[in-house]
């Protein structure tokens, strides 16, 4: 009994700040996010670089891995949101949706087990690409103030109704559209990696109990631990799934004729 | 592959836009004449909680009518 006391008590709790900083680095810019973020750009660039490098009609493995990634997010995803015309977006949206499905992972992932995404700042630059992104697509294509009414102003309605829309239409299109989608992301991976820690933590303190019951009930707290690492797979997925499909429906009222 | 793709109109939203927009207007609409319902019950020096409460309402109608409109639902 006391073997498993020790258990517990080698727990670090609570956890700190500092747990972000590796021992051994330099500087206070170096934390775990930092490295993990270098880890995932270093890991898409060889993952695509390496299985583009020779492309082949009939795809190697590799290479029919990478297509039918890209092909799933052109046609699923750029396609379907926008047309023929957002085809030239897929790129970006592939690339966008394989950064967050690898950072997001990372929440599972031994050793690493957080995901980037749950500190608020990396949704937030991720947000923001998409929402500058979508800003410039719709400038460009109908200039400034052809954009801002298009945005802003419901046509074919009574113009009092205007005094009441304009607010709403400014608030949806320009601060709700990118705050939501960097909350949901964040929040998420964030609840993902509480829900984990709660299980996980429980299981040793219930084990470190002098009760012999609730210590054989902390194999529920185990097994909910493995149950929910795999949930935290599919909250994963899914929410880079949402997170592109959401930009390309911003693309796709950017580029709409009316 | 067979080429089974349905290009859209891109007037016609997709459902996973609609669903977030939906949603989006009330809290746009809610949340921007709350605020200035706020603000004009402060101007004014109104009895505390009327000026937000017939700006959220006024908002939420405000909303509502948008989803009609735009989203023709």
């Amino acid at each position: 009994m006391s073997g498993q006391l020790v258990v517990a008590q080698d727990l670090p709790w609570p956890p700190t700040v500092d747990d972000f900083f590796l021992p051994g680095l330099v500087g206070p810019w170096i934390t775990k996010f930092t490295i993990m973020i270098w880890l995932a750009v270093a890991l898409l660039i060889v993952f695509f670089v390496n299985a583009y490098r020779k492309p082949t009609l009939v795809p190697s493995r590799k290479q029919w891995a990478v297509e039918s990634l890209y092909g799933l997010i052109r046609d699923g995803v750029a396609r379907d949101q926008m047309g023929d015309t957002g085809i030239k977006f897929a790129p970006y949206l592939t690339v966008l949706f394989s950064f967050i499905v690898l950072t997001n992972i990372f929440g599972i992932v031994p050793g690493l087990q957080i995901s980037p995404n749950s500190h608020i700042a990396f949704p937030i630059v991720l947000a923001l690409i998409s929402f500058v992104l979508y800003l410039a697509v719709g400038v460009r294509k109908h200039g400034f103030f052809r954009y801002l009414r298009m945005s802003l102003i419901l046509p074919g309605v009574p113009w009092p109704m205007h005094i009441l829309l304009i607010p709403i239409e400014f608030l949806q299109n320009f601060v709700n559209r990118p705050v939501t989608l960097a909350v949901r992301l964040f929040a998420n991976m964030f609840a993902g990696h509480l829900i984990l820690l709660v299980f996980t933590v429980g299981g040793f303190v219930m084990l470190a109990s002098d009760n012999l019951f609730i210590q054989a009930s902390s194999i529920f707290a185990f097994l909910m631990t493995v149950l929910m690492t795999f949930f935290e797979l599919l909250v994963a997925v899914l929410q880079a799934y949402v997170f592109v499909v959401l930009s390309a429906n911003y693309l796709s009222t950017s580029l709409a004729e009316q | 592959m067979a080429d089974h793709h349905h290009p859209r109109d891109s007037d016609e939203p997709s459902s996973e836009g609609v669903a977030g927009a939906v949603v989006g207007y009330l809290i746009a609409g809610i949340g921007a004449w709350g605020l200035i319902g706020w603000l004009v019950e402060r101007w004014l020096g109104l009895p505390k909680g009327i000026g937000i409460a017939t700006g959220m309402m006024i908002g939420a109608a405000g909303a509502i009518y948008l989803i009609m409109k735009r989203l023709n639902a």
